[in-house]
Order: structure tokens, then C-alpha cells, then sequence
């Protein structure tokens, strides 16, 4: 395999993407990308050394607790992992992401969001996912309402979503709704991203000549 | 030190809602003598089911960036009472253990406490929202203070005092 260099910031292997393609197709600058590589590789070597981030390694990131059971979670590594292989590779790693960046447009958040509340992915929001959601929020919180109470919360928002009456959301309305009730996207932007080279500062761009040197 | 959700701010967009609570306050100095007495006329806003779900930490994502140790400096709750009783109660009850409110906005009420601790004085905000009609809620969060002074704060007194049954 070659020397494992001990120097910090250096990679036993090269790095397996382009910082220049991702960096076109996203908010990041080559920087930041190189940035997300180094939290890529801690967030994928936690549990196992595979280069990928599994679902146990992504909740023990969100939750510090791998076996934390949470619908939301499980709904944001499903979009994360768009060609469903059941892990994050880097490049899924950051198009997400950068849709969660402060300077992402504004329909792209509203899409994903979109995407993230159909759970069964019908390409509608249906009344019985946005029940279940609610649900589950308050399983997971340890509140408790009654049913009455829960269907006439559902009952009042799917009926101002639902403007067309069709008994679901579609992605029009949803994009309506969203413009009415713009908070309802607070979820889809991480301040944290605008700093994202402070927290994990790269030296790729200087040490690939100098790694070259060293691994023989 | 700088919270990340609270950087996003669950206040949503103020909402048309069809009552209009008022309640009588007053506000108490730290040595209990009364300093103001004034009709607060204040509404919260509405959660809807979007809302609620927007809540879930399973769309906090910040955990990703950093190795902190997630405290728990934040409880919810839901209460079955009028906006007006929950405002009074909370007064109460930061009279009874020498709180000072200091902020009173909408649904956002803050308690400060008055001895200095080793992570500064306590420092609490709770966030009311109207779910139904007589059905709130609660979010409270610690922004200074010592975390388990406020577990015990908010377990022991706030929590039995509003989470009242009908």
C-alpha cells in the first residue's frame, strides 16, 4: 500500500475526486471541497475503513449515538444516497451539501425539501406521510397530543397546501406554500458551510508535491 | 458561546391568528419589589404541521461539523392552557426562585438568574407556539448558565406547572 506518511493533512492514497468538477457544479470553492474531504474521511473511518459513509456512521455523526432510530434522519441519508448503493460516497457527500449552503438557490432547497417529506417518493406529499411525519416528531420528542388534535393539525395545513383539493401536495403547491411560509426552509441552510475551511483547513493544494516526495 | 440552531431561529414569519391574548403582568427586581404592572398584549404564532416537523434534530445537521458533545440544553413540552396562563405561571414561578424576566415578546419570554456561575448567569428562553386553541408549545433553552440547574429548573418546576391536564 506504501508508506502511511505521518504528517497531518497528507492521504495515503489520491484523493479519489476532482475538486475542480465539484467545485463547478456546487456553491464550494476548490478549497472548501478539499475542506469536505477531510470531514468526509473522519465522518467514513469512524466505525469502518471503507471510504464510505454508512448509515451507522452518518447517524453516529448527527445523533453521537449509531443506533438512534429517527425518520428524519433516515429520509436526509436517503436523499444523501441518490444512487441508493446504502452509503455516502464523496461526491454524494457534497451535491448534497452544497444544496444545504447558504448561496444555493432557493429551488433546489425547495426541491429537496419537497423530497424529503414524500416518503414513499410518489412525487406527491400525501396526507397519510405528512400524519405520519407529525407522528413521529412527537414519538421522538416524548410529546404527546391526542389524535383529534393531530388530525385537525394535519387537516388545517394539508388543506392550505393543498390548493388544488387533489388529496396531495404536489410539487406546485408545495413551492406556493413554501413562499407563503418561507421558514418552513430554515432546515435546508448550514451556516456552518460558509466556515467550512476555518474548521478544516486543507493542505492538499501545497503537499501533493511535497507527498510525491515522501511516499517512495 | 455560538448555537447553531438557534442561528436559524424557529420564530417563524408572524401569522394572522384569530384571538388576541392579553394578560396581566408584572415584572419583579431581584429583590422582589414590584417594578412594572402593565396589560401585555401579545400573541404566538401558529405552528402548523410542517412546523412541527421541522423540529426534528434528524434535520440538524451541525452535528456533522463538530465533535462537541451534544448537551441536552433544551426542552419541549406541550401544555394544555391559554397563552395568558402560561405567561403568568412562568412569572410565577421565576419569582418563586428569584428569576428576573426580562423579555417578553410575542410568544418569547426570557428569565435571567443573578448569581454568576462558572459557564456566566442563567439565562433561559422559551418560545411558546399555539398548536390549537388552549394547546401550546413549549420550547425552553439555556444560553448561559449551568445545564443541570436548568434540567432541574425545567423538570421540577416549569414542566409540572404548565404541562396541566384539562
Amino acid at each position: 500500500m506504501g508508506c502511511f506518511c505521518s504528517t497531518p493533512h497528507s492521504y495515503r492514497k489520491a484523493p479519489p475526486f476532482d475538486p475542480v468538477a465539484l467545485a463547478a457544479e456546487t456553491p464550494f470553492t476548490e478549497n472548501e471541497v478539499e475542506a469536505l474531504y477531510e470531514l468526509f474521511e473522519k465522518l467514513s473511518s469512524s466505525l469502518h475503513d471503507d471510504g464510505l459513509i454508512g448509515k451507522d456512521e452518518f447517524l453516529l455523526a448527527l445523533f453521537r449515538d449509531h443506533g438512534q432510530r429517527n425518520l428524519f434522519a433516515d429520509r436526509i441519508f436517503d436523499l444523501f444516497d441518490v444512487n441508493r448503493s446504502g452509503h455516502i460516497d464523496f461526491t454524494e457527500f457534497v451535491r448534497s451539501l452544497g444544496v444545504f449552503h447558504p448561496k444555493a438557490p432557493q429551488a433546489d432547497k425547495i426541491l429537496y425539501a419537497f423530497k424529503l417529506y414524500d416518503l414513499r417518493r410518489t412525487g406527491f406529499i400525501e396526507r397519510e406521510e405528512l400524519k405520519e411525519m407529525v407522528s413521529a416528531l412527537l414519538k421522538e420528542s416524548d410529546l404527546s397530543l391526542s389524535d383529534d388534535i393531530i388530525e385537525s393539525m394535519v387537516d388545517k395545513t394539508f388543506t392550505e397546501a393543498d390548493t388544488k383539493g387533489d388529496g396531495r401536495i404536489d410539487q406546485e403547491e408545495w413551492k406556493e406554500y413554501v413562499n407563503k411560509n418561507p421558514s418552513l426552509l430554515k432546515n435546508m441552510t448550514l451556516p456552518h458551510l460558509m466556515d467550512i475551511t476555518l474548521r478544516f483547513p486543507s493542505f492538499v493544494m501545497n503537499s501533493q508535491v511535497e507527498e510525491s516526495h515522501t511516499t517512495d | 458561546m455560538e448555537n447553531s440552531w438557534f442561528k436559524k431561529g424557529l420564530v417563524s414569519q408572524p401569522r394572522k391568528t384569530d384571538k388576541l391574548v392579553f394578560a396581566s403582568l408584572e415584572i419583579h427586581g431581584s429583590l422582589g419589589e414590584k417594578i412594572n404592572d402593565f396589560k401585555y398584549l401579545g400573541k404566538p404564532d401558529n405552528l402548523n404541521a410542517f412546523d412541527i416537523i421541522s423540529l426534528s434534530p434528524g434535520f440538524d445537521l451541525s452535528g456533522l461539523f463538530s465533535d462537541d458533545v451534544i448537551e441536552k440544553d433544551r426542552v419541549r413540552f406541550m401544555s394544555k392552557q391559554s397563552f395568558g396562563n402560561i405567561i403568568l405561571k412562568l412569572e410565577e414561578i421565576a419569582k418563586g426562585l428569584m428569576l428576573k424576566v426580562v423579555k417578553i415578546d410575542g410568544g418569547l419570554l426570557q428569565m435571567e438568574g443573578l448569581k454568576d456561575g462558572k459557564n456566566g448567569v442563567l439565562d433561559i428562553k422559551f418560545e411558546i407556539f399555539e398548536i390549537a386553541t388552549d394547546v401550546h408549545f413549549i420550547e425552553a433553552k439555556r444560553f448561559g448558565g449551568d445545564n443541570v440547574g436548568f434540567l432541574k429548573i425545567l423538570n421540577e418546576h416549569i414542566r409540572p406547572a404548565l404541562m396541566g391536564v384539562v
